[in-house]
């Protein structure tokens, strides 16, 4: 499978801080990755890193070419959409797709005008006048116009509401993912995005904790549950998380695992990294 | 080609209201003026009268010299104050990530964002100069008994390069400290360059003057260009446009504007 994205020993420190260390990752193409961690693990930092916003040690590749050789031109085929609402408040919503469309070679005038008529974003205001969640969709709508192959998106739907979390989720499904292209995005709401995801990173304290495919990650974990008078069977197991309620005793098991009249579920990545990062 | 025009136009918008402000200022006193005027001409006030109006057609191009080079001035301190926004503002309003994420080269950037810090202001000036011109042309034809739109319109452009070269120097000055400072860029700028020229006098004068340390602000304001009073009777091209350190103030503005651009490259990664 061809490596969109191949990051080898990046590090970086904020002055007396280091925000990542030693991340050594290969992206891929044509997934969806998850890369999931707490406030602060690193992740929004990570991104800024592989797009050159900030000074690194190390080395990241995009297309099998370094990010060093790809200078701006980069951004023709890599998106990105920051934590915040960050599209210029003076410029109106017009502006703005005006502006991104003369700046990009790859805009797709036919694609953005059917993006931008569904979406009824009022043009003649201002962004600063706009909701959350409509700046989000305004930009969500400018980078799918953009044709680019990978798209990087940093806590995307941070402070929006469900419906338009869901919108968000759905357009990014229906109108830019395909086996062509690839998407990384970061949150920490697990919950959230983990029905989409085809490959997790789970990253903590600035470093991977775990790269794995959703699928066989959920093989390799299991939620075996007891009655509380066992859970010294459980324990031989050394799960990596537990719980009790209702006279039963649950844990997070890694591995096969036969323990007879035990309840057996499938975990979700939500409990796998709660798991992980409090190893 | 088409980035470049696009650059321009969001830069325009982005900015807007701090190109058309020191107009409004201008636009406020030239009314005020006129209405003045007007007041003197009915009530036969015996003091109304022009500068060079003896029925000269240089007073004229003097006049509108003149008109020029104060209208100029407040366009000029409207540039300095606007320093801070040239290369920070984007930062400031949490936008500059979308802004880098285009696929476009900096220093095309920072060039744009240099034209229009520096001569953006000037084109309404100049479109200002224009009209004023012509109105003061007509009421010449009551105080001066001649229509002299050509002088009045030299006497403009005059100005108009005047207030070019002041630009060129100290806007290109003001936009480097825009690269320098995320803050108060202005006042920490040319208060650097206080000091600068306060360690320099302290250097001469500890070797007793015997070494000749650079006068930092004669040396900005001798690349503008200076006139004596006694040259407005006879202003032209040649005055204006002085001598050839005006070179000084292109090369001036050349490094001004690199420098920036450096600068505000390696700066733009320090979040």
């Amino acid at each position: 499978m061809e490596q969109v994205i191949n990051i080898n020993g990046l590090t970086k420190d904020y002055k007396q801080v280091r925000a990542l260390e030693d991340v050594n990752l290969k992206i891929p193409r044509g997934r969806i990755v998850g890369l999931l961690g707490k406030n602060g693990a690193g992740k929004s930092t990570l991104l800024k890193c592989l797009l050159d916003f900030l000074h690194y040690e190390g080395d990241v590749a995009f297309f099998g070419k370094s990010l060093k050789e790809w200078k701006y031109d980069l951004h023709t085929r890599v998106a990105f959409i920051p934590d915040v609402s960050g599209l210029d408040p003076r410029l109106t919503v017009q502006q703005t797709i005006d502006y991104v469309a003369g700046m990009n070679p790859t805009w797709n005038a036919d694609k953005a005008e059917r993006l931008f008529a569904k979406s009824e974003l009022p043009r003649n205001q201002k962004v600063k006048t706009l909701s959350k969640g409509m700046k989000t969709k305004l930009y969500l709508l400018l980078t799918l116009a953009k044709d680019v192959d990978v798209l990087l998106l940093d806590e995307p739907t941070l402070g929006l509401d469900i419906v338009f979390r869901k919108e968000f989720y759905d357009l990014l499904l229906g109108e830019f993912f395909d086996e062509s292209k690839t998407v990384i995005i970061s949150t920490h709401q697990v919950a959230e995005v983990e029905n989409i995801l085809q490959d997790v990173v789970f990253i903590d304290h600035g470093k991977v904790k775990l790269h794995q495919a959703v699928d066989i990650l959920k093989k390799d974990w299991s939620i075996v549950e007891v009655s509380a008078d066992r859970e010294h069977e459980l324990m031989a197991f050394n799960p990596k998380a537990t719980s009790r309620s209702l006279g039963k005793v649950r844990g997070l098991v890694e591995g096969d695992i036969i323990l007879s009249d035990a309840t057996i579920a499938v975990p979700s990545v939500s409990d796998i990294f709660v798991a992980v990062v409090n190893q | 080609m088409n980035q470049i025009k696009t650059l321009f136009i969001a830069e325009y918008q982005k900015r807007k209201s701090s190109y058309w402000w020191p107009l409004w200022i201008v636009a406020g006193l030239t009314v005020l003026s006129l209405l003045a005027l007007l007041v003197a001409w009915i009530i036969n006030s015996p003091d109304i009268g022009m500068y060079g109006s003896d029925g000269s057609r240089e007073g004229l191009r003097i006049g509108m010299y003149g008109v020029m080079f104060s209208f100029g001035m407040v366009f000029a301190v409207f540039m300095a104050l606007s320093a801070q926004s040239s290369l920070n503002r984007e930062k400031q309003l949490g936008s500059d990530l979308f802004f880098r994420s285009q696929p476009v080269c900096t220093w095309k950037v920072t060039a744009v964002k240099y034209v229009m810090h520096v001569f953006a202001s000037s084109l309404l000036l100049l479109g200002f100069g224009i009209i004023f011109a012509l109105i003061l042309s007509i009421v010449s034809v009551f105080f001066a008994e001649g229509f002299y739109l050509g002088q009045a319109l030299y006497g403009t452009f005059l100005g108009w390069l005047t207030y070019l070269k002041v630009a060129l120097v100290f806007g290109s000055l003001s936009f480097f400290f825009s690269s320098l400072f995320k803050n108060n860029a202005l006042i920490l700028g040319m208060a650097g360059l206080g000091i600068l020229e306060g360690l320099f006098a302290i250097i001469e004068v500890i070797f007793r003057h015997s070494i000749n340390m650079p006068n930092i602000f004669e040396s900005l304001v001798s690349m503008v260009g200076t006139m004596g009073l006694d040259e407005i009777d006879d202003i032209n091209m040649a005055i204006v446009m002085g001598n050839y350190r005006i070179l000084f103030g292109l090369l001036f503005a050349g490094l001004c504007y690199a420098g920036a651009t450096l600068i505000y490259k390696y700066r733009a990664k320090d979040i």
